[in-house]
């Protein structure tokens, strides 16, 4: 508040008005004395104009000389609003406390708001894909044989196309990486667009064990 | 000798001495500086005036708008109690560090 108050006072426009009559009184004196030593009115400018160095620059070099001033006023302030946080630690718990679980609830909210609203799976209808699981008696068996999948597949009244993957993790000499075995319309039933190339297509798939293709992926 | 060439505070000095012989306005302060330093010094405004703030920022000098010796509106400048001991301070570390370029230059 007290700087807002200097501000509006007009600190800065009473030092610059002062110095800037001052600087012209000065010149007008020194232009004054080469007119009594005999110049011409236009001689005694110039010469005034020398000896007094160029003027532009001179007024702001002086007014940053205030700069400091304004620096620390702002710095006295901070402290002063530590100094009376200090005074009142309950105010002050109370306030750090409210922002930060005030700021931690926003950034987790804009996080899963991010991740489904603004950045949903990238695939073309989200809401028709299923995963198909079947359970045993005793216990959860995720994986279907080839066979299976492939019975799943030719049941085009349920579904209007299967895919199957299985992860796979791949370790190299310096680095490893993972990645995903999957069926030949795998891109096309996702309907997944890709930035470059061509998509793994069903022929790609037809001879088990034929030519092996890959589809790098990256972060969008 | 330009003003740029004068060793890089010694400009404070020079005008805290001037004003301890007496209040003085700009104008005076330079005419005095020029003419005891028999024309070796000549103060430019675009340093006179930035070390003029810069001593009222410090609160070594005052200043007041008045009237000059010859009945002219000037803007007085007036040295404080602190500046008379910055003064005596900033001569003596101005006679250190000439004694010590001395010392270099003689070796």
């Amino acid at each position: 508040m007290r700087l807002w108050n200097k501000i509006r006072s007009g600190f800065g426009r009473a030092v610059e008005n002062d110095l800037a009559e001052e600087m012209r009184l000065h010149r007008a004196r020194l232009e004054e004395r080469f007119r009594a030593e005999g110049l011409s009115a236009r001689e005694a400018q110039e010469r005034a104009a020398r000896e007094f160095g160029p003027s532009a620059g001179a007024l702001e070099d002086s007014l940053a000389q205030w700069g400091f001033v304004w620096l620390e006023s702002i710095w006295t302030d901070v402290r002063y609003a530590m100094r009376a946080l200090r005074r009142s630690k309950t105010f002050a718990a109370t306030a750090v406390l409210t922002l930060g679980v005030g700021l931690g609830l926003a950034s987790v909210a804009f996080t899963l708001f991010n991740a489904y609203v603004l950045r949903p799976f990238a695939v073309h209808d989200p809401d028709s894909l299923y995963s198909v699981n079947w359970r045993g008696k005793d216990r959860f068996i995720g994986m279907h044989p080839t066979r299976e999948f492939e019975q799943i597949q030719a049941r085009s009244d349920i579904f209007s196309g299967a895919f199957a993957t299985r992860g796979v993790f791949v370790t190299g000499e310096t680095r490893h990486w993972s990645g995903v075995l999957v069926s030949g319309g795998y891109f096309r039933v996702l309907g997944a667009r890709i930035a470059m190339g061509r998509p793994i297509e069903e022929a790609d798939a037809r001879t088990p064990g034929g030519d092996n293709v890959i589809v790098l992926s990256h972060l969008a | 000798m330009g003003s740029n060439e004068l060793l890089r505070g010694t400009l404070d000095m020079l005008v805290l001495k001037t004003l301890s012989r007496g209040a003085n306005h700009g104008y005076g302060i330079a005419q005095q500086i020029q003419s005891i330093s028999s024309d070796a010094l000549k103060i430019g405004e675009g340093s006179l005036y930035p070390a003029l703030q810069r001593l009222l920022v410090n609160e070594w000098v005052e200043a007041e708008w008045g009237v000059s010796e010859n009945n002219r509106k000037a803007r007085i400048y007036k040295l404080t109690a602190v500046g008379r001991k910055r003064l005596v301070e900033e001569r003596k570390s101005f006679d250190a560090m000439i004694a010590a370029i001395g010392l270099v230059m003689e070796a």
